[in-house]
């Protein structure tokens, strides 16, 4: 029986790039390429697969009695996947960096504490840390007008060193802060670790007596992932 | 699975190739939802 399709099918459909793909005769590339993925039968139609930009198969639609809501539920779940697996894979493709801000603290030493860092230095986290001194933007705002050599010092840094491939995959064994070098506690704590001119990065290894380890903003990225690779535990 | 034709009938976003739809889903980073099917009156 025809039946149009339903207002949820259409929504589903539309998260889809969606191809319909015409039977091309019995030795050609469909009944090949639908046998190879599933197919038993000499005819390929009608089946469906989900695939992602390389052609991969990720899901597959074999059912050939066609129950609207089962598609439905297979085109759902196919979709909550996907955006799993590329979160996912997006998070994996960058350092994941936690805003870090001074707090003003008249007890503190300098007048200022910076809870989140102080927490990632107890005992029990035992992950090294890194911390990302940089100015935000691009050529626009505040800190572009007053600082844009250094705003785009940062800019260059942020997609060169710290976007190199070793650098991105070791950074997921530390603690990564990035602190906005704006307002005047902030530069206070950048003064601390000597980030005077910025960009600046800074490295500090697990345990109460480690030293935080200052990078200067002409650091390579070679040198930043010597530097971070060394305080990270050799794997097992 | 005649439902499913009509769906693909009904709208007119639907590729052709799999390799269209490659190209397309670099660009949107949307997953492809490939269907096979027989050609008109097949």
């Amino acid at each position: 029986m025809l039946s149009k399709p339903s207002a949820e099918l259409k929504k589903a459909l539309a998260g889809y790039v969606r191809v319909e793909w015409r039977y091309d005769g019995a030795g050609g590339r469909v009944l090949k390429w639908a046998k190879a993925h599933g197919n038993t039968r000499e005819d390929p139609a009608y089946l469906a697969w989900t695939l992602d930009s390389k052609l991969e198969e990720v899901s597959r639609w074999l059912d050939r009695r066609y129950i609207a809501a089962d598609f439905l539920k297979w085109l759902e779940d196919t979709s909550r996947d996907w955006e799993v697996r590329a979160a996912a894979k997006a998070k994996a493709s960058r350092v994941n960096f936690v805003d870090l801000s001074a707090a003003e603290d008249p007890k503190a030493e300098g007048g200022f504490s910076v809870e989140a860092l102080d927490k990632a230095r107890e005992p029990e986290e035992r992950r090294p840390i890194l911390i990302f001194f940089q100015l935000p933007g691009t050529g626009v705002g505040l800190a572009a007008k007053v600082r844009p050599e250094e705003t785009r010092a940062c800019r260059e840094f942020e997609k060169g060193p710290l976007g190199a491939a070793d650098v991105i995959k070791l950074s997921h064994e530390f603690t990564c802060f990035r602190v906005d070098v704006t307002s005047e506690l902030n530069q206070r704590l950048a003064a601390k670790f000597g980030a005077d001119k910025l960009p600046a990065v800074v490295l500090w290894a697990h345990g109460k007596d480690a030293k935080p380890q200052f990078l200067g903003r002409k650091t390579a990225a070679k040198d930043l992932a010597a530097a971070m690779k060394a305080l990270v535990p050799a794997e097992k | 699975m005649t439902a499913l034709l009509l769906l693909v009938l009904q709208d007119a976003e639907w590729l052709k190739t799999p390799e269209d739809g490659a190209k397309e889903a670099a660009k949107t980073g949307k997953p492809i939802l490939l269907v096979t099917m027989c050609a008109p009156g097949g």
